[in-house]
């Protein structure tokens, strides 16, 4: 009797809709590919989106990154025509209604440079005033806008010393050494022009496998704190592997105190990135059994997230791949070691027809496990020619999450688009935690949450000994634990503060565990409430 | 085409089949002249033979021999069939006849004559194209016996195979239209043309009109599986199961879509019901030392894992069974044996792909 109504109350959470798909007044933002004959890859794997508060006023803003024009016939030095209006990200600024307003040029984001074709973002207050930052990456020139604290930014990247260059994907702001300083590691994809594209196929012509082109190193910036960096990957090890790589997700997996980095490779074996604690990693996914998957086949790792999705207190992985490789989600078992748990979980079923890319452990229904939300689309838009059971356009997924197992849930839409980036944050600050989601060449999707079942707590950190908004905290709430950070999923960056689902929990115990060591602790704390929590001195 | 053994027919047709004199004489250095490469003088010498002494039968098998290796099947086609005029049992001639009628398009004439020689192939050959199909498919056969790798049989087998498969589709779809094996037939033929939606389609309709057809479940999980539809090829797997629960096959495809479906501990049982049913399955060992791994039995998926090593050293699957080995070595605090099963696997997968 109490198994089945243990199933029926599941199902019963299943069929409530959390999501509705709106676009809020005032986000007219239009991606555009460019998509040629040619099929350049830059073409099918932009889309970032980020979710940040620039000016302080309490109402999350979203960043959204355009890409550039392309033609078939692309020659040194390339221009995607970044300065006219159409190809510029965008700035959008919440209003107290919950429109929101362009304010691209006013804020300094106008031109992304000529050069540079649009990729992703990464948010984080480098130098700790305050004021969260913008590091936008590209196939060109990744750019730093420093942000002024007065709704404007300034192009400070020549001067940071963050150019990188060649092909970047996503990046993310954390802090390795734990010297209150945000560092920045930025992933790139491949060595790759456009004047040397290859296209693959037969009757059709399709974008080509990653294995086509060279393998590249990604880039490890240490930040000096006086607004400059230093190009790390060489001495820290991070450049010792090449990798075709994406996604980038940071979190402490072995519970030493220091960030360590998982890196999303397409098509070969994914990095985790071991901190050794002295300015310097070791690349351990093989023995950490995160590299492959069960079978031990590579995958295109696409997105990625880094937190614990079962509730013991370490974090865990999902990473998004193509149709017919399944989601790979690796539960973190202690001691370095890690458990491919696709199966088991139930994502197997769920993904097995569906290609991934933005993706975060999130508890949309605030019931204290964290639900999966992935953006979906193939990478080539001319799969069914190939395979008429694959599809290049595809709803997201949203998965409840049911003590560990995941059941397919309603996402509020099932209008097929080519979703990428998707970045996760409370916009409405409800409580409940949304989704803005860049597509492909159209508009971006936004998620609203209206699940109102359960009670939640909200914490921003902000950190005194530790980097100001006390990214790579741990924080542990009445037995769930996140990891604080902006980076994870693809090309995107999601809300700094950190969101518990607590069920029908009416008090909360906190505890926080910073980056410097300091370990803080409330009692009693009221649930319902957005919490700041100051770093004790 | 395969064509007789030439020289050692004529040399034994020369000595065994008197003419006049002459005749003889002209034919031995005909031979002579063939067996130097002079197959211009030979055929003079043997135009000779024929005009000195008509009769002569060995000459016309002669000179259709020399016509035949030259590829000039046509021209070896008249005094071939006057050799056997002279003696219908004179060696080698009917095969030659046989095989060079064929050449030139007339398979049906050349069906006795390769039916006497015994030369399968061609008569395989010669079947198919007079659309004598079940005949074919048994000379094919037999030929392939002797010849093994032979690529215009194999091609010929495949083709009689496949237009006899035709008839009897056409004939199922013509005599019996809305019979279940009707509708299975062409669930077959879609499915061969990769459309899923057609054929899933056609095995439904077979399967209202004949639920326990057997086969049909099976084949319609196993669209649902390639179309990464894992619940509705669980369900068909599991009615094909049912139906037939002495099919290996069905149980093992059952405990692979359990075992996608995340339900381990019924895959598991599944996959060891396939076990018993066909031992020493590479496929069957595999996933049943997935399952039992996931389950957390370690010690059975060793077993299952190093079973199939032992069966398959050198294959995809065995250095999945490498890989999954790796994995429990590691997670026993065996580092050295990890290693040595992760160093196997890589060399596997390094050779495969280099």
């Amino acid at each position: 009797m109490f198994r089945f109504w243990l199933a029926a109350a599941v199902a019963a959470s299943i069929a409530v809709g959390i999501f509705r798909v709106k676009t809020p007044a005032g986000i007219d933002f239009l991606h555009q590919n460019s998509p040629t004959p040619k099929k350049y890859l830059i073409e099918t794997m932009g889309g970032g989106v980020a979710l940040l508060d620039y000016n302080n006023d309490g109402l999350l803003d979203v960043f959204l990154v355009n890409s550039g024009q392309l033609s078939p016939s692309m020659h040194a030095p390339y221009n995607f025509q970044r300065s006219l209006p159409k190809y510029w990200n965008r700035l959008y600024r919440q209003n107290r209604d919950g429109s929101f307003t362009d304010v691209t040029k006013a804020a300094g984001l106008a031109n992304a440079g000529d050069g540079n074709y649009g990729m992703g973002v990464a948010i984080g207050d480098y130098d700790n005033d305050g004021f969260p930052d913008i590091y936008v990456t590209n196939y060109g020139k990744n750019t730093l806008y420093h942000n002024n604290g007065d709704g404007t930014f300034t192009d400070v990247t020549a001067k940071a010393g963050v150019t990188a260059g060649g092909w970047s994907a996503s990046a993310g702001f954390f802090d390795y050494d734990n010297d209150g300083h945000l560092d920045l590691l930025v992933t790139r994809y491949m060595e790759w022009d456009p004047a040397h594209n290859k296209a693959c196929g037969g009757s059709w012509v399709t974008y080509c496998p990653p294995g086509a082109f060279p393998a590249t190193t990604n880039i490890l910036y240490h930040n000096n704190g006086d607004g400059t960096f230093t190009d790390v990957s060489n001495s820290s090890g991070i450049a010792a592997k090449k990798g075709r790589s994406l996604g980038v997700a940071f979190a402490d997996y072995d519970g030493d105190g220091y960030p360590d980095i998982f890196v999303a490779n397409d098509g070969m074996e994914e990095f985790l990135f071991h901190n050794n604690r002295n300015g310097t990693f070791t690349e351990r996914a093989e023995e950490a059994g995160v590299a492959l998957s069960d079978d031990g086949n590579p995958y295109a790792g696409m997105g990625v997230d880094f937190r614990d999705y079962d509730n013991d207190g370490k974090p865990d992985l999902i990473v998004t791949n193509l149709a017919k490789q399944i989601y790979a989600i690796y539960h973190n078992d202690g001691n370095g070691l890690f458990s491919y748990r696709s199966l088991q979980t139930g994502l197997a079923k769920l993904s097995a027809a569906s290609s991934g890319w933005g993706v975060g452990f999130v508890d949309f229904n605030n019931d204290g496990w964290k639900d999966i939300f992935v953006a979906q689309s193939h990478v080539m838009d001319n799969v069914e020619r190939i395979n008429p059971s694959m599809h290049y356009k595809e709803p997201p997924m949203l998965a409840l999450n049911s003590k560990g197992v995941f059941h397919r849930a309603d996402v509020g839409t099932s209008l097929p688009v080519a979703g990428r980036g998707a970045a996760f944050g409370d916009l409405r600050n409800t409580g409940r935690m949304d989704v803005v989601m860049g597509v492909l060449g159209a508009h971006p999707e936004v998620f609203m949450n209206h699940d109102s079942s359960n009670h939640w707590l909200t914490l921003t950190l902000v950190g005194t000994k530790s980097n100001r908004d006390g990214i790579g905290s741990r924080v542990v709430v009445n037995g769930q634990t996140q990891n604080v950070t902006t980076a994870g999923s693809y090309l995107s960056a999601s809300d700094k503060r950190v969101h518990f689902g607590l069920g029908a929990d009416t008090t909360a115990s906190v505890e926080i565990f910073w980056p410097s060591g300091i370990h803080q602790e409330l009692k009693n704390v009221k649930v319902d409430q957005f919490l700041t929590v100051k770093e004790a001195q | 085409m395969m064509i007789p053994h030439l020289l050692l027919f004529m040399a034994m047709t020369a000595q065994t089949r008197a003419g006049s004199a002459e005749a003889v004489q002209h034919v031995q250095t005909g031979i002579a002249a063939e067996q130097q490469g002079r197959h211009d003088d030979a055929i003079q010498q043997f135009q000779t033979a024929t005009r000195l002494d008509p009769q002569f039968a060995a000459a016309y098998v002669n000179l259709g021999t020399v016509y035949m290796e030259q590829g000039s099947y046509a021209k070896a086609i008249p005094p071939l069939r006057r050799a056997i005029q002279l003696n219908e049992n004179i060696e080698g001639a009917r095969g030659m006849l046989g095989v060079a009628l064929l050449t030139q398009g007339y398979s049906a004439e050349a069906i006795p004559y390769l039916k006497a020689a015994g030369l399968q192939g061609p008569l395989g050959i010669a079947q198919l194209e007079t659309g004598d199909l079940e005949n074919s498919i048994i000379s094919l056969g037999a030929a392939l016996k002797e010849h093994p790798n032979d690529p215009q049989l194999l091609f010929s087998l495949s083709r009689a195979a496949g237009l006899l498969s035709k008839q009897a589709g056409d004939a199922l779809l013509a005599t019996h239209p809305n019979s279940a094996p009707a509708h299975e037939a062409l669930a077959e033929n879609y499915w061969g043309l990769q459309r899923a939606a057609n054929a899933e389609k056609e095995y439904q309709t077979a399967l209202q009109l004949q639920p326990q057809l057997p086969g049909a479940h099976l084949a319609l999980g196993k669209i649902y599986a390639s179309t990464q539809q894992w619940t509705q090829a669980e369900q068909q797997f599991q009615a094909e199961a049912t139906l037939r629960p002495g099919d290996a096959e069905s149980a093992y495809r059952l405990g692979d879509a359990l075992l996608t479906n995340g339900k381990i501990r019924q895959a598991q049982a599944e996959l060891t019901r396939a076990d018993k049913l066909q031992p020493d399955m590479p496929e069957i060992l595999y996933d049943l030392g997935k399952a039992e791994s996931l389950n957390g039995d370690v010690g059975g998926a060793e077993a299952s894992w190093k079973h199939l090593l032992r069966i398959e050293p050198n294959s995809d699957l065995s250095a999945k069974a490498h890989f999954g080995l790796a994995g429990i070595y590691r997670k026993q605090g065996k580092p050295a044996q990890a290693a040595r099963e992760m160093k196997a696997f890589e060399s596997m997968k390094g050779n495969k792909n280099p």
